[in-house]
C-alpha cells in the first residue's frame, strides 16, 4: 500500500483526481483529501504520506509553498491549469508535472513514473520552490504582526514578535509569551502561512517555535529530540519530520 | 561643367526629400552646409514637411527648370509689355526689372509659404531687416538702371539721395507685405489643419483603446486556466452520471455566447449584464461548490438602463479571483444595482480576504476605469472599499443613467 495526499480546491476536480488513482493504481491509499493548502500540509504531518498529489493554487498555502515544507519527504506531483512553471519543476525532481483537466491516459504514465521513482528517496524541491513562489500570481507575501487573543473579559493585541512558542489545542491555539500565555481562536494550521518561516520553526505537527527563544536542544536517542526554551520551563518534543532542522 | 552643376543640384535636391520624409536623417547628416538645412527640414511640424515635400516632387529635376523657364518668359514678356506701355528707359532694363520683381514675388512667396509659422521676431529686427532690405534693393535698382544706360552714380543718386532711399524702403514695404498676408494666412491654415489632425488622431486613438479594451475583456473572460478548469468539472460531472453536467455545460453555453456577443457592443442593458453574470457565478459555484455563495438583485426599473459591456461582469471576476478563491472557507458574494439622482450605483460585494491581502496585478480594475472614462468622463466613478461590516471589499459602480431609447 503507497500512502497518498490529494491537495485541490475544487470538489469536482478533487473527485475526478480521486477517482482516476483509483482506476490506474488500485495499491494506492488516499489517506487524505485536503482542499486547501493548510489542511494538506497539516495532514502531511499527520499522515505522513509517500506521494502527493498538489494543485498549485490553493486557498491559505499553495501548492509551492506546501511542497517547500515537504521538502525531500515525500514525492511531488503537481497538479495545475498553468503551465509555466512545468520544465522548473521538472529540472528540480518533481516526479510529475499534470495539466487540468487531468486525463486518464495522462494519469496513467504519471502513475507509471511515480512507481518507478518511489523506491529512490524523494528530490527537495525547496530551492526551487523559494524561487517559484515569489513569481506565483497571487502569492500571499505578507506576515502576521498582531494576534488578538480573548482573556476573559478584555481583548489582549499580542506582538508575534514576543511570542515564545505557539501550541496546538485542538481548534484553539495556546500562545505563550515570556511572563504569560493566551489562548487564540484559530487553529495552528491557519496560523501557520501567516507567520514567518525563517522566524517560527515547526517542529511538531502541534508546535511553532520563535527561534530567537530556543536555548538549547537534546538528544534524547537516535530519533528523538526535544527544544529547551529561555525563560520557560516547558520542554517540546520535536517530530522526526523535523529533526533534520538541528542536524549539522 | 554644366553637366557636374545639374548632378550636384539633382543630388541635392534627393537628399532635401529623403530628410523631408525622414528628419532622422538629419541626425546623420554631413557637417557643413548639408547638416544646417536638414536640421532646419527637420524642425518643421509634419504638415509642413508632408507639403514641402509635395511640392519638392512636383517641382524636381527636370520639371522645377521647366517652370522656372516660363516663369523667366512670361516675365520677360511682362517687361516688353512694359516697356511699350510706358515708354520709358531702354529694352533690357524693362526686361530685367519686370524679371527681379517677379522673381523676388515668387520666391519670396514660396519662401514665407512654407516658414508661415516664423515670425516669432522682435519688431526692431524686423525694422533692421526692412531697411536693410530697402537699402541693398535700391542699390540693385541702381544697378539695373545703370545697365540700362542711366548715369554714373554721383550724378544720379547725388542729388536725389532721400528719394532714392525712401524709394527703397516703400519698395521694400510693397513687397513686405503682400508676403506678410500670405505668411498669415498660411499660419492660419496650418493652425487649423493641425488642430484637425490632432482630432483626428484623438478620435483614432479612443476607437482603438476602445476596442482593445474589449479585446482584453474578452481575453480576461475565456482566459484558458478558466475554460479548462470549467471543462474540467464538467467531465467529472458527466463521468459520474450526475445531471448537473447538462446544468453546467448550459450555463457555460450561456456564458460563452454572452461574452462573445456582449464584446461586441459597447454599452449593454443591465438585465443583460446581470444574466452574464449569473451564468458565471452558476459556473464558478458548480466549480466550487459550498465554497462560494451568490445572490443577485436588480430591480425591474433598472432593467434596460445601458452600461459599458462586461464591466460588472469584469468586477465580479475580480471578487472571486482576489475575494473567494483565496480565502480559506469561501465567501458570498452579492451583486446589487440600486437607483440614484440621474445615476445607477451597482455595488459587488465580496465577503472573501479583502484589501489587503489581494496583491494581484489590478489590470481588470484598470480596464474598468478605462472604459468608464472612455464612455462617461469623469461622470463615472469606480470606488473600492472594506466591506461593513468585515471581512471583504466592496466595489461601488456609479455611472450616470442612459436609459435605452432615451437618446
Amino acid at each position: 500500500m503507497t500512502r497518498v495526499l490529494i491537495a485541490e480546491d475544487e470538489p469536482l476536480m478533487r473527485e475526478r483526481l480521486v477517482g482516476m488513482l483509483a482506476a490506474c493504481w488500485p495499491e494506492a491509499r488516499v489517506v487524505l483529501q485536503a482542499e486547501n493548502g493548510v489542511d494538506a500540509w497539516d495532514g502531511f504531518l499527520e499522515h505522513e504520506p509517500e506521494v502527493v498529489f498538489l494543485d498549485i493554487r490553493m486557498p491559505g498555502m499553495s501548492g509551492l509553498e506546501v511542497a517547500e515544507r515537504i521538502g525531500d519527504n515525500a514525492h511531488v506531483v503537481f497538479v495545475t491549469a498553468y503551465d509555466q512553471y512545468a520544465v522548473e519543476a521538472f529540472d528540480a525532481g518533481a516526479v510529475d508535472y499534470l495539466l487540468k483537466p487531468v486525463q486518464l491516459d495522462r494519469m496513467e504514465r504519471a502513475v507509471a513514473r511515480i512507481r518507478a521513482t518511489l523506491r529512490e528517496a524523494p528530490a527537495d524541491l525547496g530551492d526551487l520552490l523559494r524561487h517559484l513562489k515569489t513569481t506565483l500570481p497571487g502569492a500571499r507575501s505578507e506576515k502576521m504582526k498582531w494576534l488578538k487573543a480573548t482573556v476573559g473579559k478584555q481583548i489582549r493585541l499580542i506582538d508575534v514578535d514576543e511570542v515564545l512558542f505557539f501550541q496546538s489545542d485542538t481548534k484553539y491555539t495556546r500562545v505563550v509569551l515570556p511572563d504569560s500565555e493566551a489562548l487564540v481562536r484559530i487553529p495552528l494550521k491557519d496560523l501557520l502561512g501567516g507567520l514567518d518561516r525563517d522566524r517560527f520553526w515547526q517542529i511538531h505537527r502541534g508546535t511553532l517555535v520563535n527561534v530567537g527563544a530556543i536555548a538549547a536542544v537534546e538528544k534524547l536517542d537516535a530519533e528523538r529530540m526535544q527544544v529547551l526554551l529561555r525563560g520557560c520551563e516547558e520542554k517540546l518534543p520535536v517530530s522526526r519530520t523535523f529533526t533534520h532542522l538541528f542536524r549539522d | 561643367m554644366w553637366q557636374k552643376i545639374v548632378d550636384w543640384y539633382d543630388e541635392v535636391e534627393r537628399y532635401q526629400i529623403a530628410v523631408l520624409e525622414r528628419p532622422e536623417l538629419a541626425e546623420v547628416a554631413p557637417p557643413g552646409f548639408r547638416r544646417y538645412f536638414a536640421k532646419h527640414l527637420a524642425a518643421l511640424t509634419p504638415v509642413e514637411r508632408l507639403q514641402m515635400r509635395d511640392f519638392c516632387v512636383a517641382y524636381q529635376g527636370r520639371r522645377g527648370w521647366l517652370a522656372l523657364a516660363k516663369m523667366l518668359a512670361l516675365l520677360s514678356f511682362l517687361g516688353i509689355l512694359l516697356h511699350v506701355g510706358t515708354g520709358k528707359g531702354t529694352l533690357l532694363s524693362n526686361v530685367i526689372i519686370a524679371n527681379m520683381f517677379g522673381l523676388l514675388f515668387v520666391f519670396g512667396a514660396i519662401g514665407v509659404w512654407f516658414n508661415s509659422r516664423d515670425r516669432k521676431h522682435s519688431w526692431r529686427k524686423r525694422l533692421f531687416r526692412h531697411a536693410v532690405g530697402g537699402v541693398v534693393g535700391a542699390c540693385l535698382a541702381y544697378a539695373v538702371l545703370r545697365i540700362g544706360g542711366a548715369p554714373p552714380f554721383a550724378e544720379f543718386v547725388g542729388p536725389r539721395l532721400t528719394k532714392v532711399v525712401a524709394g527703397g524702403l516703400l519698395g521694400a514695404a510693397v513687397i513686405a507685405l503682400p508676403m506678410y498676408v500670405i505668411g498669415l494666412f498660411r499660419s492660419r491654415q496650418h493652425e487649423l489643419l493641425t488642430a484637425q489632425l490632432q482630432r483626428d488622431a484623438e478620435r483614432e486613438r479612443l476607437a482603438r483603446e476602445l476596442s482593445e479594451s474589449q479585446l482584453r475583456m474578452l481575453r480576461a473572460q475565456i482566459e484558458p486556466h478558466f475554460l479548462f478548469n470549467t471543462l474540467g468539472a464538467v467531465q467529472q460531472l458527466a463521468t459520474e452520471g450526475a445531471p448537473k453536467a447538462a446544468a453546467l455545460t448550459g450555463d457555460l453555453i450561456a456564458f460563452l455566447r454572452a461574452s462573445f456577443s456582449d464584446m461586441r457592443c459597447e454599452q449593454l442593458s443591465l438585465k443583460s449584464e446581470f444574466a452574464t453574470v449569473e451564468s458565471y457565478l452558476r459556473v464558478m459555484q458548480a466549480r466550487m461548490g459550498p465554497r462560494l455563495r451568490f445572490s443577485l438583485s436588480l430591480p425591474e426599473a433598472l432593467a434596460p438602463v445601458e452600461v459599458p459591456s462586461m464591466i460588472v461582469l469584469t468586477l465580479v471576476e475580480n471578487a472571486i479571483k482576489h475575494g473567494i478563491e483565496p480565502a480559506l472557507r469561501g465567501g458570498e458574494i452579492r451583486v446589487c444595482a440600486e437607483a440614484g439622482a440621474g445615476s445607477v450605483r451597482i455595488c459587488v460585494h465580496d465577503s472573501g480576504v479583502g484589501m489587503s491581502d489581494t496583491p494581484g496585478d489590478g489590470a481588470g480594475l484598470d480596464n474598468v476605469r478605462r472604459r468608464l472614462q472612455l464612455a462617461y468622463g469623469e461622470a463615472a466613478g469606480l470606488v473600492l472599499r472594506d466591506a461593513e461590516p468585515g471581512p471583504g471589499l466592496s466595489a461601488e459602480l456609479t455611472v450616470p443613467v442612459l436609459m435605452k431609447g432615451a437618446a
